[in-house]
């Protein structure tokens, strides 16, 4: 065979895809979208510490818990969890542009009650202001909550009848409560889990959620929604990752340390890790975060504790100075050590028109070496 | 890096990238939803690009990667009681050759340097391989291919 005919039979082995729509509007919408998930992401995970931090020990309403009916207003215990999503405190929420998120606690209702081999489980749900929802897992020795909508749970797969999109599928602490929210829901038969040993367990449905005990060391690797005797959706979940390597506590040695605008000390110190892995952690009153693992990718990454107005990360080239530009053409050195940044936003600057911008690292001869937006994840 | 170059290569190279994509993803659909999300990924990532090679590359290497991506999601999807109607209304590409001979580097550099028409720089840049390297996979890839088909004609 010649290489012309080669070529030939190559060319038309994909049929070209020619005249057909572009649509450049369409990514800017997906990029928008994206870019508001990440910041709900963000202020979810930073609630969610809040919440622990602050709600878990005065929630104690475990001995009352009885069932719910679906649709009875939320008791007052749970009206307060709820609301506490809302509690941001000013600075952050002029850091992250506003992203509270805006739930109407006083219009929780319960969806179901599961009875568990621990008692029982109710699953209250609240509205948001942009059409969203804050869902709580009540359990008898406590409860947590999360927010966002439907547009948070990935896009529409293409060939399916109805979608389903696990909200979270092993929210309990010991990861044995699957839960999940139905999206684009009508009503269906029955919803299974399916379990690593092959086992399908029925789960309770009621108004678009899905709630189901696991046993002790199974695995949920899918979710099947069934209607009119047949599977009209399957969820693969996502294999557990495997465990960071830990550290041992006393293996840290701090390398930065600064005073954050609510007078907390943060520390950021670090531990020997493995050949071309890293191992840092940022420690104060309000948050602790360690991260263990390859390091990320980009020549400066930015990470943040917001509710301190923390920016933290490594810088992965060689630099010997790194500064900080706010929006309003400000700038600031920013203490680094060993490739780590730690720098507490000044008060003055977690307004709009004066928020960080961009980072940018020099080595000793002044030059740059790497910029990087200010914002965390970016 | 602004938004109007990537814009510029979207609209003027389009049906190309798709076209790569779908010899990856070997689905027509999987490709347009891919090389949709990588252009997300390119605009929301272009503050990474170093402008130390072709804009085109660096885009390409996303495309690339994004394409695999979905492969391998198809791949498990496609085992999924759920996809049984999925499968059905997909449009399988590659009748026309045994490309399920080649590796999945091999049938990507055939498509970037056929398809793509790029050269053999651009491609390694696309797929991080050497130059040398891209010519030895394309010279394997059509030697299997024409022994392949050589097979089937004899």
């Amino acid at each position: 065979m010649s290489d012309v005919e080669l070529q030939a039979r190559i060319e038309r082995s994909v049929e070209g895809f020619d005249g057909e729509r572009a649509d450049w509007d369409g990514v800017l919408g997906a990029v928008r979208s994206a870019e508001r998930r990440t910041r709900m992401r963000r202020l979810a995970i930073l609630v969610a510490v809040l919440a622990v931090l602050v709600a878990t020990p005065a929630f104690g309403i475990g001995q009352r818990l009885v069932d719910v009916i679906a649709g009875e207003p939320a008791p007052e215990e749970v009206k307060s969890e709820l609301r506490r999503r809302n509690e941001v405190p000013e600075p952050v929420l002029e850091l992250i542009d506003d992203l509270s998120p805006g739930v109407d606690a006083d219009k929780a209702r319960g969806v179901m009650s599961v009875q568990t081999t621990r008692g029982p489980v109710n699953l209250w749900v609240a509205p948001t202001k942009e059409g969203g929802f804050c869902a709580y897992v009540e359990t008898a020795t406590g409860g947590s909550s999360l927010c966002g909508n439907d547009a948070d749970f990935g896009l529409p797969r293409p060939g399916l009848s109805a979608d389903l999109r696990p909200l979270d599928a092993r929210n309990d602490a010991d990861n044995r409560l699957a839960f999940g929210r139905i999206v684009g829901w009508k009503p269906a038969d029955r919803v299974q889990l399916e379990l690593d040993d092959g086992r399908r367990l029925r789960a309770r449905v009621a108004r678009g959620w899905l709630m189901g005990e696991l046993p002790e060391g199974a695995t949920l690797v899918r979710i099947h929604l069934w209607r009119a005797g047949a599977v009209v959706a399957t969820q693969e979940m996502l294999p557990p990752k495997p465990p960071p390597a830990v550290p041992d506590p006393d293996d840290y040695r701090a390398v930065l340390e600064v005073e954050t605008l609510t007078g907390d000390t943060a520390v950021l110190s670090v531990a020997p890790a493995p050949p071309g892995q890293q191992c840092y952690r940022v420690s104060s009153r309000s948050t602790e975060s360690a991260t263990c693992g390859d390091p990320p990718f980009g020549d400066i990454s930015v990470n943040g504790d917001l509710t301190s107005a923390l920016l933290f990360g490594p810088v992965q080239v060689p630099a010997a100075s790194l500064e900080v530009v706010f929006e309003d053409g400000e700038r600031d050195d920013v203490p680094l050590e060993e490739g780590y940044f730690l720098y507490a936003v000044p008060a003055d600057h977690v307004k709009r028109g004066r928020l960080p911008k961009e980072f940018i690292a020099r080595d000793a001869a002044g030059k740059v070496v790497a910029r990087a937006p200010a914002a965390p994840g970016g | 890096m602004e938004l109007a170059p990537l814009e510029e290569l979207y609209q003027a190279r389009l049906p190309v990238f798709r076209r790569v994509a779908a010899g990856i993803t070997g689905n027509r659909e999987s490709a347009r939803d891919a090389v949709q999300e990588a252009f997300v990924t390119a605009v929301r990532k272009r503050r990474s690009f170093r402008g130390d090679g072709p804009l085109e590359a660096w885009v390409w290497r996303i495309v690339v990667n994004t394409a695999r991506n979905h492969h391998r999601r198809d791949a498990v999807r496609s085992r999924a009681e759920a996809d049984v109607a999925r499968r059905a209304e997909s449009e399988p590409l590659g009748a026309e050759l045994p490309l399920h001979l080649l590796t999945d580097r091999q049938r990507e550099v055939v498509f970037l340097h056929y398809f793509a028409d790029l050269g053999y720089e651009e491609i390694g840049a696309a797929l991080a391989i050497a130059p040398g390297t891209v010519g030895a996979t394309l010279n394997a890839a059509r030697a299997t291919l024409r022994r392949a088909l050589t097979e089937v004609t004899a």
